[in-house]
């Protein structure tokens, strides 16, 4: 038991009630993307949120959002749909559903910590969408032949 | 619609289809080969990652499981992997088949002797000109691989390859442009078309059409095809989706998922190296390498690799800053692969999304032989005289000299920390005759329907192969002399 008679199911479930509803309140309450999103894009909430994690995992603003272009133009709408999830998770729950701030609306130095934290959590989930997401940058961005002459990298023979 | 009548449909043109539309096609069979991808040829193929992951693999590369840890490349393009495999061949050995035979009940498999077996495995290599790597043709990376390992007297081998007329330009996994690595789109596709082999592209099958229990074709969006036999060779993850779709309800269907699971592993050199040119795969350190018949394939391999700036980037860790630092070395770079056989333990599991779950979690002895082979790898390239070593899970600081090594046995195996590739998935639609524990029968049949025939690397009761290229196109000859008899 707990104080004033609550037990410990009644308060872990309070408490998880709590988390809920504050989490679909930053999630739904305000209703962010209430416009549908385009056919084969993302919206553009959760475009900004995928340029911002792109611009700290790349370390360059530019960059960034080419390569959220790129990879925006590059999905289906399934695929879509399941960063757009993760890209929710990531905008309204940085550091947990009690985060008051959106990642997008974080500066530069704070939305680091929250990615390198993501990359060491505990949760795998978050691991994964941390991961994907670095590796996804790096792809698209490496892929670019502007990146390719400081590597040494001659690029492809065919046409030359 | 597009509708087609033939006496045998093929769904996918990969290791497996590519063969039986060769064979059945060239028999007399009228013949459909159904293939979810686009047609490619050489003319397609640009050498540019950004265009040819998204135009040739799955996904364009990002099929991986469900955690993220494994990212499971499959070819989705006419040849199937086949256009984007480092062309490896790799037969089984006697003792994986004397494994299956022993352990899972193939016995003497209707007197299918070890020998037909190693026939068909030539008869297949000898349709894609395969033979060894000649020895001009082994690049820096590999040579010195081949070098650490020689001065740590460890035994390796030169691999096998279905090249002719390579000219080294290391584009192997994003569709070679000269027609010189000889997939089924080269090798057998062009001539089952001669033969009158009907060739439908962009064709996802949605389902095994049946009357009654017996198949009477396949279709999906905008087509259909009706045939007396159908053949599924769709791969180890994507057959079971056909089956799923097709309400076949058997749990075996999806189990037994053995990925192989590969560690990329990444050496600086202070002397250029250019990985990214010449064969990419091209040397093997065998030395922990085990077959027998108690356990099947076990141990590890080493094996010389290289990949793209792209893909070579999305694998290492760190932060941007270090990367960028690291890829100004990329003409420096040395890689291999720590390709560690596995048992069958994962599942794919289909639901009603247009893509799979694939659940995998490797095993404490996987990872145990994981981190030897990344251990043995980085002694190989140190002994080289390799700079420095990238650790290749995050946290694992490099490594310079023996001692650094021991960083290696502390590393984090987490899935996340430690991306892993796999390029041969397979198992997960068993063939045994065993009918509570496996999908196929003794003669490559589905149970529970007449008239469906399943050849891919599903049907492999355990890792059958370090390359599954070979050992999926002798099962796909095998079926083929089955049915034309």
């Amino acid at each position: 038991m707990t104080a004033a008679g609550t037990s410990r199911r009644q308060f872990i479930t309070g408490s998880l009630l709590f988390s809920a509803a504050f989490a679909g309140y930053h999630a739904w309450g305000r209703r962010p993307w209430a416009e549908p999103p385009p056919s084969g894009e993302l919206p553009g909430p959760q475009g900004t949120t995928l340029v911002a994690a792109f611009a700290v995992m790349l370390e360059d603003d530019a960059a960034a959002a080419r390569a959220a272009a790129e990879l925006d133009a590059s999905l289906d709408a399934d695929q879509l749909e399941q960063l757009g999830l993760a890209l929710k998770v990531l905008e309204f729950a940085p550091a947990g559903p009690l985060t008051s701030t959106r990642f997008s609306r974080m500066d530069r130095a704070r939305q680091t910590e929250v990615i390198r934290a993501w990359e060491a959590s505990r949760l795998g989930v978050r691991r994964q969408i941390a991961a994907t997401l670095r590796q996804a940058a790096r792809f698209i961005h490496f892929s670019q032949p502007s990146t390719w002459a400081a590597m040494g990298y001659d690029g492809p023979w065919v046409g030359k | 619609m597009r509708t087609l009548k033939v006496q045998d449909v093929i769904v996918g043109s990969g290791a497996a289809g590519g063969v039986l539309a060769h064979r059945l096609s060239r028999a007399g069979r009228s013949v459909a080969l159904v293939e979810e991808g686009p047609e490619v040829s050489k003319a397609d193929f640009t050498q540019r990652e950004d265009q040819m992951y998204a135009l040739l693999h799955r996904d364009a590369g990002g099929q991986a499981t469900v955690d993220g840890g494994v990212a499971v490349l499959q070819g989705r393009c006419l040849g199937g992997s086949t256009t984007v495999n480092m062309g490896d061949c790799v037969p089984i050995t006697d003792g994986v088949i004397d494994h299956w035979r022993q352990h899972f009940g193939w016995g003497d498999w209707g007197g299918i002797s070890n020998a037909d077996i190693h026939a068909a495995a030539a008869a297949v290599q000898a349709d894609m000109g395969a033979g060894p790597i000649p020895e001009d043709m082994v690049n820096k990376a590999n040579d010195l691989l081949r070098q650490g390992a020689g001065s740590l007297g460890m035994a390796g081998e030169i691999l096998h390859h279905n090249r002719v007329g390579c000219i080294g330009a290391g584009y192997c996994t994003i569709g070679c442009a000269y027609d010189a690595k000889r997939g089924t789109l080269v090798a057998h596709i062009p001539a089952a078309r001669e033969a009158g082999c009907e060739l439908l592209c962009d064709a996802l099958v949605d389902r095994v059409i049946l009357d009654g229990s017996r198949a009477v074709g396949v279709e999906g969006p905008g087509f259909r095809v009706d045939a007396e036999r159908v053949f599924l060779c769709a791969g180890a993850i994507h057959t079971c989706g056909i089956l799923h779709r097709s309400g076949h309800s058997s749990d075996a269907v999806g189990a037994n998922l053995s990925l192989q699971p590969q560690a990329p592993l990444v050496a600086i050199f202070p002397e250029e190296v250019r990985f990214f040119r010449g064969v990419p795969q091209s040397y093997a350190v065998v030395e922990d390498l085990t077959s027998d018949a108690d356990h099947g394939l076990g141990g590890f391999t080493l094996e010389g690799v290289s990949t793209g700036p792209a893909l070579a980037s999305s694998m290492i860790p760190g932060t941007m800053a270090e990367l960028i630092a690291l890829m100004s070395r990329y003409a420096h770079m040395a890689a291999s692969l720590c390709l560690v056989p596995d048992r069958p333990g994962g599942r794919v599991v289909w639901g009603d999304r247009p893509r799979p779950t694939i659940k995998y979690t490797p095993s404490d002895d996987h990872q145990r032989r994981l981190r030897a082979a990344i251990k043995a790898a980085s002694r190989c390239y140190l002994a080289a005289g390799a700079e420095r070593v990238i650790g290749p899970a995050a946290g694992c600081p490099e490594m310079r000299s023996e001692a650094d090594l021991a960083a290696i046995d502390t590393m984090s195996m987490r899935s996340s920390d430690l991306p892993m590739i796999s390029a041969h998935p397979q198992g997960s639609c068993r063939m045994a005759p065993d009918a509570f524990n496996s999908v196929v029968d003794m003669d490559f049949r589905v149970r529970g329907v007449d008239g469906v025939w399943l050849c891919d690397a599903s049907i492999f009761p355990t890792t059958a192969s370090t390359h599954t290229m070979v050992p999926v196109m002798s099962m796909a000859h095998l079926l083929a002399q089955q049915v034309l008899s």
